[in-house]
């Protein structure tokens, strides 16, 4: 069978002048007996979704009066419905998620273990800070790794950005075999749509043509299906059983005519400006790029890292010194200015999930949402002190501690949604007494499972883990004051 | 454990039969009238609809008292369930495509409406859009490479682009051969034609994609989803063609199509002597296996077997393991003993062998666990003393299983379910559980609670039937005595018991089993669940002689029983198997 057309890997690796960025490391070489996810005829996406420069609890985590019917369920796991939360689950994930709560899980208390600082490859772990490993033992960044080994094609990750330089804006990271760490360019929306949608024909769509397919067979069969019903041999119960068949078939029929006209272009975001006047229309083109290529069933993994920084300006959108110099201030202005940079994310993040929960996805029933995977992360953890639901108790130290997590989406029902889990012990030994918690690794772990990777396809020479499992540099939490989970299975409460 | 949902629980179907409680036995077939006549009267006729007279025949050529060669079924479509479709594919495509799509088939909805898995309700959209799902991403899997085209058919990758399937060999040979194996009969020049249409919607693109949207074609056709009646002959009674014959025979022994032997018998006119022979051959396949402990599997209710509590298994993982552990002995012994050992009904309510390889199960029965057959203790008995049917969930503050849970549970193996009482009727307090009455064992809390009339109508039935398995805890272990916190009390396991309409006294587990072993009721409550089984559907008058024919076959000839093995093909090769009634 010829391979349904997709995207060339070239077209993602070609810059705006047509010279190839990169050529990553494909891992077609490493072992592909662990595609679990192979045959599965559910079509699931892999989604990053990255925040940079750390938040700050008290904005992100409901309260700790809404979140008192957090009761514990085994050791280390505290739980509760998100819909037990009265009104807005937090200040950040407001309103706008409440069509989502049912479908997503906020974590608390996800510690990395990781170099931390501004590595920013950290939010999937590619390697950043990697003075004394041997990168050419390490695995890709988890995206690469979903890519490659999830799907019965492997896809290739669309890395997006609105501040784009000669600085990739990804956090998408190989490693060739020969060991060098090889960063997967991030595009910024105009290249992205050159890429992706210049020579877009839409009967040419290999998605388009299967549910095209699909539906001439549908409409063939219901012919059939008619004259069979009316043999006479049949009974009066046999043509109602038949007749109910008919007309789920004819649903079906206008629902894959329908799904067809879901694949469509974007907007060609070609002359926006690359200034604090155009960020706007390049995060929302961003957005729409993303969902037209998941819709036209272009790419299965999408890496989006807006990350606006220094495009971001007080009298536009309310961040003072750029997004990451506020980062470093803790005065109540630059507080404010943090929280209204999580605002502006929060908005194009409940867009482009509003999108991709639009219509169902006929083919394998529930929407794209419900069948994909979106992990919201950042490099950076709670930057408030012990609850991290107290504003005045700022401590800016960078730390990789209790870090943002939201996972929305079940992957294909894989996943159990609904909850707010928090993974602390019911220790408190670091140094600011914050609670111990349980490590990020293991949520990257849980996202590659619920991808449907086996631990063989991350791990090196057998041994259990992913990840940078050194520790911290910056005076964090030892190794052992972290639950590590054991990197197989899923964090408990997760699995379906 | 892979099988299908059950969408009501034994009460729900207890619900839907008429209402009231009876005290002799009730067909499951259902002649109302008669059956509520000869419940009613206590008069020990449990012939299910069809009189007998003193030998069971009119003495007539073997056919039962009362019934016509032309008493057979209505010529009812029977929907191909989840486990048929999959079975379907991995007969005809091969292993390969199962084991890498199963999520994708298992995604095809299997809720069934009755007893059995077979039994569906009219197609939902939710199922309809699975099948078609799952079709679609069969075929292409199929298809997905040269490779993969010439395990179809060696000739399929040189078959160019745009060939015309109407005339192209490789093409014609494909569509013949795999048309006639999914839709269980040679195909029609109409079949043939549609497919080659079929073919070319997907070959517009290329050769691969056209064997695609055919294959597909063939796995939502009618013809495939269901098992469809045309028959030869005039008049309201036909008989089956050799192909209809040979589909009916894969469904019922295999959950599945024909094999090529089996085709090649219908095209060569499936006589008699070929119909058993081929019958013989299929219930030594380990498909037949399988289809069995799937009957077994619903008819027992295994899938209503209770988690163990963390008390008693503490590992989440071993405690998975020894629920299903449980289920799979039942149906281990019961596939053994009904295809290995030839063993009757009799056989199958008191044969202590077991198969038993879970430790925590093992530890249950009180043996050492095996990779091979194994023998039960003396105060266990064949199936009804089984781990897997007599667990009920924990009751606090006891180490007694639920008295009333297991009468419920015999009455529907028995054919005799018990309805629910009104709500308004339960009394306060859950009389399974102790509370603060440490002097009552459950047998006389319940004897208490339910003494006024209108309970005991059926608790007379329920706690008859559960009393003789008061030996067994409530994982199904046995227990010498009866705990209520701290107090032990002596266990009274004998009771009366209606069978065959007449009172039997029982001492306990073991002589409930073989008093219903030698029964007349027990076996024809299993001829009645196989006929359902088979039919798909519940009884209506019009099976009763068919079900009166099985259960003579299982009862056997001047009272020694026969095997189910036995009674199985005499079955499916009887005239009333190859007829049915059109509309």
């Amino acid at each position: 069978m010829n391979t349904p057309k997709r995207l060339g890997r070239r077209n993602f690796l070609m810059g705006a002048s047509g010279a190839v960025l990169a050529i990553p490391a494909l891992h077609s070489l490493l072992p592909s007996a662990a595609r679990a996810n192979i045959g599965d005829g559910v079509r699931r996406n892999f989604i990053s979704w990255r925040i940079t420069n750390g938040m700050f609890g008290h904005d992100w985590f409901p309260t700790d009066a809404a979140a008192s019917g957090l009761s514990v369920v085994e050791p280390n796991v505290r739980e509760m419905p998100l819909s037990d939360i009265a009104g807005p689950i937090s200040t950040l994930l407001d309103t706008r998620f409440d069509d989502f709560r049912d479908r997503m899980n906020l974590l608390r208390h996800i510690d990395r273990l990781d170099t931390a600082d501004h590595n920013r490859r950290t939010g999937l772990f590619g390697w950043g800070n990697v003075d004394g490993i041997d990168v050419a033992s390490l695995p890709p960044s988890i995206d690469n790794l979903i890519a490659e080994h999830a799907f019965d094609i492997p896809s290739i990750p669309l890395n997006l950005g609105v501040r784009w330089s000669s600085t990739a804006a990804s956090c998408s990271v190989t490693t060739t075999s020969a060991g060098e760490v090889v960063e997967q360019p991030g595009l910024h929306p105009a290249q992205a749509f050159q890429a992706l949608f210049a020579e877009f024909d839409i009967d040419d769509v290999a998605a388009a043509r299967r549910r095209e397919q699909k539906r001439l067979l549908v409409d063939r069969a219901l012919e059939h299906y008619t004259s069979v019903r009316n043999h006479p041999r049949l009974s009066a119960a046999d043509r109602d059983t038949l007749d109910e068949h008919v007309e789920h078939m004819y649903t079906l029929e206008h629902q894959l005519s329908l799904a067809a006209a879901d694949c469509s272009p974007p907007d060609d975001p070609e002359g926006i400006a690359n200034s604090p006047e155009g960020v706007d229309a390049r995060a929302q083109a961003a957005v729409d790029i993303a969902i037209a290529a998941l819709r036209c069933e272009m790419t299965q993994v999408v890496n989006i890292y807006l990350d606006p920084d220094v495009l971001f300006t007080d009298e536009l959108h309310g961040v003072a010194g750029g997004h990451h110099g506020a980062s470093h201030n803790g005065d109540p202005a630059s507080v404010q200015s943090i929280q209204n940079a999580h605002r502006w994310h929060m908005h194009y993040l409940t867009d482009f999930l509003t999108k991709l929960d639009a219509g169902q996805d006929i083919v394998n029933g529930g929407t794209i949402l419900d069948n994909s995977l979106v992990l919201v992360n950042n490099e950076i953890g709670n930057q408030n002190g012990q609850s991290g639901t107290q504003p005045g108790d700022v401590d800016l130290n960078h730390g990789a501690l209790d870090n943002q997590v939201l996972l929305i989406g079940s992957a294909g029902g894989r996943l159990r949604t609904g909850n707010y889990l928090d993974y602390r012990t019911d220790f408190t030994r670091n140094r600011w007494s914050q609670y111990i918690g349980t490590s990020y690794n293991w949520v990257l772990v849980t996202c590659m499972l619920a991808m449907g990777l086996e631990p063989e396809t991350w791990e090196v020479d057998g041994e259990p883990g992913y990840g940078d499992m050194r520790g911290h540099q910056y005076n964090m939490t030892p190794l052992d004051q972290v639950v590590v989970g054991d990197l197989r299975s899923y964090l408990p409460r997760l699995q379906a | 454990m892979a099988r299908g949902v059950r969408t009501a629980p034994w009460w729900v179907a207890a619900l839907l039969l008429p209402l009231g409680c009876y005290t002799g036995a009730e067909s499951a077939v259902q002649d109302t009238d008669s059956a509520d006549t000869a419940a009613e009267a206590g008069d020990g006729d449990s012939s299910g609809g069809a009189t007998t007279d003193g030998d069971g025949t009119d003495g007539d050529g073997g056919v039962p008292a009362g019934c016509e060669a032309d008493d057979v079924p209505s010529s009812a479509l029977v929907r191909t369930n989840r486990d048929g479709i999959v079975n379907a594919i991995r007969d005809v495509f091969g292993d390969e495509v199962v084991d890498d799509l199963g999520p994708v088939l298992e995604a095809i909805p299997a809720l069934h409406v009755g007893e059995f898995s077979t039994e569906l309700a009219p197609p939902s959209y939710a199922e309809v859009s699975a099948q078609v799902n799952a079709a679609f991403t069969v075929a292409s899997h199929l298809t997905r490479n040269d490779e993969a085209l010439a395990a179809l058919s060696q000739c399929l990758p040189s078959v160019p682009a745009g060939a015309d399937a109407t005339t192209e060999p490789c093409l014609t040979a494909l569509i013949d051969d795999y048309g006639g194996r999914m839709l269980r009969r040679p195909l029609t020049d109409a079949d043939r034609s549609r497919f080659a249409d079929d073919y070319a919607i997907g070959a517009a693109h290329s050769n691969a994609e056209g064997v695609a949207t055919l294959l597909t074609a063939m796995l939502i056709d009618p013809d495939f989803l269901y098992d469809r009646i045309v028959g030869e002959g005039n008049g309201d009674i036909v008989e089956l063609t050799p192909h209809e014959t040979a589909a009916r025979l894969a469904r019922v022994l295999w959950n599945s199509v024909p094999d090529e032997a089996l085709v090649q018998a219908a095209d060569e006119g499936l006589d008699d002597a070929t119909l058993r022979a081929e019958a013989e051959r299929m219930l030594e396949d380990p498909r037949a296996r399988t289809a069995l402990q799937g009957f077994f599997f619903d008819w027992m209710e295994l899938e209503a077997v209770p988690f163990a509590s963390q008390d008693a298994v503490p590992d989440v993982d071993a405690r998975d393991a020894l629920k299903e552990a449980m289920a799979a002995s039942i149906m281990e012994f019961a596939s053994a003993t009904v295809l290995d050992g030839d063993g009757t009904y009799a056989d199958l309510l008191v044969d202590r062998t077991a198969y038993v390889n879970d430790e925590n199960l093992a530890s249950i029965y009180g043996i050492a666990p095996s990779a091979g057959p194994s023998e039960l203790p003396a105060d266990r008995a064949g199936l009804l003393t089984r781990a897997g049917f007599i667990a009920t969930q924990e009751i606090p503050g006891t180490n007694a299983g639920h008295l009333i849970k297991r009468g419920a549970r015999l009455s529907t193996f028995i054919c005799r379910p018990l309805p629910l009482p009104d709500a308004d009727s339960f009394p306060q307090e859950d009389p399974a559980e102790p509370g603060e009455n440490p002097t009552q064992g459950i047998r006389e809390r319940f004897a208490e609670a339910t003494a006024e009339a209108t309970c005991a109508a059926c608790h007379v039935q329920l706690d008859g039937l559960g009393a003789p398995l008061g030996h067994f805890g409530s994982l199904g272990e046995w227990i010498d005595d009866e705990t209520v916190g701290a107090i032990a009390l002596p266990i009274d396991t004998a009771s009366e018991v209606l069978i065959d309409g007449q009172p039997v006294a029982i001492d306990d587990a073991v002589t409930l089993s073989e008093a219903l072993a030698f029964s007349e009721e027990g076996p024809r409550c299993l001829a009645e669940n196989m006929a359902r089984n088979m039919l798909g559907r519940e009884l209506t008058d019009d099976d009763a002689c068919l079900v009166e024919e099985f259960a003579r076959a299982l009862t056997g000839e001047d009272g020694a029983p026969a095997s189910v093995r036995d009674a199985l093909l005499d079955f499916v090769v009887s005239e009333r198997f190859r007829r049915v009634r059109t509309p």
